[in-house]
């Protein structure tokens, strides 16, 4: 019987665990799923399918016939183009030259694969002013029926275009072509958003590639074109210590204004999706011993931000929980003007900790930074006091640990013992028991 | 009238003179702690409201600040971060820490002026105090577990178990909020001290925090949930029974303060209280054992307190 009860018993436990943990585990799905709204869940996932690489034309498409119409389209291009005095002038009046050096052309890797300047990117032109050209610009060259001006001044053709601009603006769209998935890139660009935005100045293709010299930007010539707009930006920055490096000695170390803000997805510096980038950008390369360990830099910086009060937020950037409000790298140790610590004009040498805290902690004093590590571990070479509290403190926490853990066990084999020898003792007072009635029965029996 | 002395007198409140109120109050407060259940079970009230209130807001206090205390040190891993989600985020999180730890400052001040009333207006000795007896009924305790000795130790108010949970989770806790203060407020704190003191405070908070949360949640919960079921902090009555096991010699001093202030005592208060035994039941042979064991069925037979298994065996 009493076995019996204890199977009851167990199998009522068991069922009431197993109610309880239903229960339990709904409840956290209800919190899960409140905490996470179903698009949050959606955004984890990927945006969009992996973009369909367009293939690349191997063969010219066929060009449009106009030669009856047009005697100029059977000649080589730079029969014209490779005069130096042609010069355009649009609407406005802006002029523009329209030479173009041989050398450019067949030097550039579109000159190979492609069938001529207007079977990718001068598509436009075939049609308008070549196909039908005013009289204004027939004269230029063909001031007398039948004959061509062969003289060397300057010959000025009129174009159908606004301004200067408006030519690097359709050409651009010719790059998409077939350089398709890149320009998809480019749309989402800080560029493109300002170019959305009516600046018609803003960068495109042909700004940082060139229109006919088109090459690829080494690692040399970034900051070369990011100047041409950027003049302040890359001032500070040839001042840094990555600018100098670079400038000076083309260091292949260090980083130039693409390897942080990007090439064709440019994000603008203050969006704060770039602030969440900007601890990863920085990592990369300085939790990277191979790089550091020629400068004599600490890899640590990266771990001992991150266990520390401002690096704490990390794990959240990835789920967007939060706006990052506090301190990424270039908060403390600048953004183009980064210097070595030990350079005074640094935003991190000592003596202007005091400024460089302030930004976000106000009212702060001059003893305030020294309550952070500067990057040192909690280590007995890096940080001996610190270090000896903890591992004092440690000691005390598994002593007491133990001690408890001890008192414990010990408490729970004592019981254990006292329960088994009750146990014995009831059994035994069960049998005698018996005995004694079946001793007394008997007795009764003799009795009779 | 114009004597504030004389006109504090004529007071009725006043009137009597302090000595006596404070006895008057200690007879009712002693009368008030024997019980009589509706059952006719008898029972002795342990804890005072005030005390189970204290009690009451130190156990959600000290919950809410280790679980969200634990989500932000292990913020790296899974269960800390779902923690940190469900409270939706770090920065919420830390609010919520601090409203916890402003709660807890509630029964931290009532309990210090518990305390300074019980030793200066009502003088008498708190019954937390350790003195030389702690150390010698843990001591008979180890004995008692390894076998090697045969003193059952019998406790007055306090054991020096809970006497140990108190006081580690007392000073434990007054560094907590030291350590916290300063790493709340470390430009104020920064104003007096050197700046590598919050760094101390915060591997202190950490640490003291990790010791804090062995101590209650394993120490503490073994003594009171998993070796017994003590209730007694929530609804305040110890059956006599277990009284008797648990607490002998408080029963001991508190029948005999009713002797000497001639508060009246039901009658089985008297005679609940039985000789220790000589030795602890485990160490006795079996002959000696069962005597004993009858004697403490026929007790439980005859009394009608519900006293359960454990404070028998403890006996």
């Amino acid at each position: 019987m009493k076995r019996d009860q204890t199977k009851m018993k167990f199998s009522f436990k068991l069922t009431r665990f197993l109610v309880l943990m239903t229960a339990l585990a709904g409840l956290s799905a209800v919190l899960f799923l409140a905490s996470h709204p179903v698009e949050a869940l959606r955004s984890a996932m990927p945006l969009q399918d992996e973009p369909t690489q367009t293939p690349i034309p191997t063969q010219a498409p066929t060009p449009v016939s106009t030669r009856q119409v047009n005697p100029h389209i059977g000649s080589d291009c730079l029969d014209c183009h490779g005069n130096p005095n042609m010069v355009g002038q649009a609407l406005n009046g802006e002029q523009v030259s329209l030479y173009v050096q041989p050398a450019d052309h067949q030097g550039s890797f579109h000159s190979r694969s492609s069938g001529g300047c207007t079977t990718f990117c001068h598509e436009a032109q075939l049609s308008f002013s070549h196909a039908n050209s005013t009289m204004d610009s027939c004269t230029v060259c063909h001031w007398q029926r039948g004959s061509v001006q062969t003289n060397t001044g300057i010959l000025v053709f009129k174009l159908p275009y606004q301004d200067v601009r408006a030519i690097a603006l359709e050409a651009n769209i010719s790059c998409k072509k077939c350089h398709s998935e890149i320009f998809e890139t480019t749309t989402d660009s800080a560029h493109t958003r300002i170019m959305q935005e009516g600046n018609r100045y803003a960068p495109v293709c042909s700004d940082c590639h060139s229109g006919h010299d088109i090459s690829i930007v080494t690692r040399d010539q970034v900051s070369a074109v990011c100047k041409k707009c950027h003049l302040a930006e890359y001032t500070t920055y040839k001042g840094s210590v990555h600018g100098a490096a670079l400038e000076a000695n083309s260091n292949p170390d260090v980083p130039t204004c693409a390897n942080c803000h990007g090439s064709h997805l440019v994000s603008g510096p203050t969006t704060s999706n770039f602030r969440e980038q900007s601890v990863k950008i920085c990592g990369d390369c300085h939790s990277n011993k191979s790089i550091m360990d020629k400068y004599g830099i600490s890899t640590d910086v990266l771990t001992t931000y991150m266990d520390d009060v401002h690096g704490l937020t990390d794990w959240f950037r990835k789920t967007s929980l939060e706006n990052i409000t506090r301190a990424t790298c270039f908060d403390c140790h600048g953004k183009h003007n980064i210097l070595s610590p030990d350079n005074p004009a640094s935003k991190v040498y000592p003596e202007n900790l005091q400024s460089t805290c302030g930004q976000c902690h106000k009212d702060t004093n001059i003893r305030f930074p020294q309550s952070w590590l500067s990057h040192r571990r909690v280590t007995l070479k890096e940080n001996a006091g610190l270090s000896i509290v903890n591992t004092v403190f440690i000691v005390i926490v598994v002593v007491v640990t133990l001690v408890i853990v001890t008192f414990i066990l010990l408490d729970v084999l004592r019981r254990a013992r006292v329960r088994r020898a009750t146990r014995k003792l009831a059994i035994k007072d069960k049998v005698e028991a018996k005995a004694t009635v079946k001793e007394e029965v008997e007795e009764k029996d003799e009795a009779k | 009238m114009s004597d504030p002395v004389k006109l504090a007198q004529s007071h009725p409140v006043n009137a009597q003179p302090v000595a006596s109120r404070l006895r008057e109050r200690e007879v009712k407060t002693l009368q008030r702690r024997f019980m009589t259940m509706k059952d006719g079970s008898l029972a002795i009230l342990r804890f005072s409201p005030l005390l189970r209130l204290l009690h009451g807001l130190t156990l959600v206090a000290i919950t809410g600040l280790a679980f969200t205390g634990l989500a932000q040190i292990f913020h790296n891993n899974f269960l800390g971060q779902l923690m940190l989600r469900l409270l939706g985020g770090l920065n919420s999180t830390q609010v919520i820490h601090h409203l916890f730890a402003t709660l807890l400052v509630v029964p931290v001040a009532f309990h210090v002026l518990d305390m300074l009333e019980t030793l200066f207006v009502r003088r008498q000795a708190p019954g937390m105090l350790p003195d030389w007896q702690d150390l010698k009924d843990a001591s008979d305790t180890i004995a008692l577990d390894l076998g090697l000795g045969h003193n059952l130790p019998r406790f007055k108010r306090y054991s020096f178990e809970q006497k140990s949970v108190y006081w580690l989770v007392a000073l434990g806790v007054l560094l907590q909020g030291l350590t916290g203060l300063v790493k709340l407020f470390p430009i104020q704190v920064t104003e007096l001290l050197p700046g590598i003191s919050i760094p101390y405070a915060g591997i202190l908070h950490r640490w003291n925090a990790i010791l804090i949360m062995i101590v209650v949640f394993i120490w503490h919960l073994y003594q009171v949930h998993v070796r017994q079921r003590n209730l007694s902090i929530i609804t305040g009555r110890m059956s006599l029974g277990e009284m008797n096991a648990n607490h002998p010699l408080e029963l001991a001093s508190m029948l005999e303060k009713a002797a000497r202030l001639g508060v009246e005592v039901p009658a089985g208060f008297r005679q609940a209280v039985v000789e220790p035994l000589p030795v602890a039941p485990m160490i006795i042979p079996k002959k000696v054992i069962k005597p004993i064991m009858k004697h403490e069925h026929s007790k439980k037979n005859s009394s009608t307190d519900t006293s359960d298994k454990e404070s028998g065996e403890a006996k």
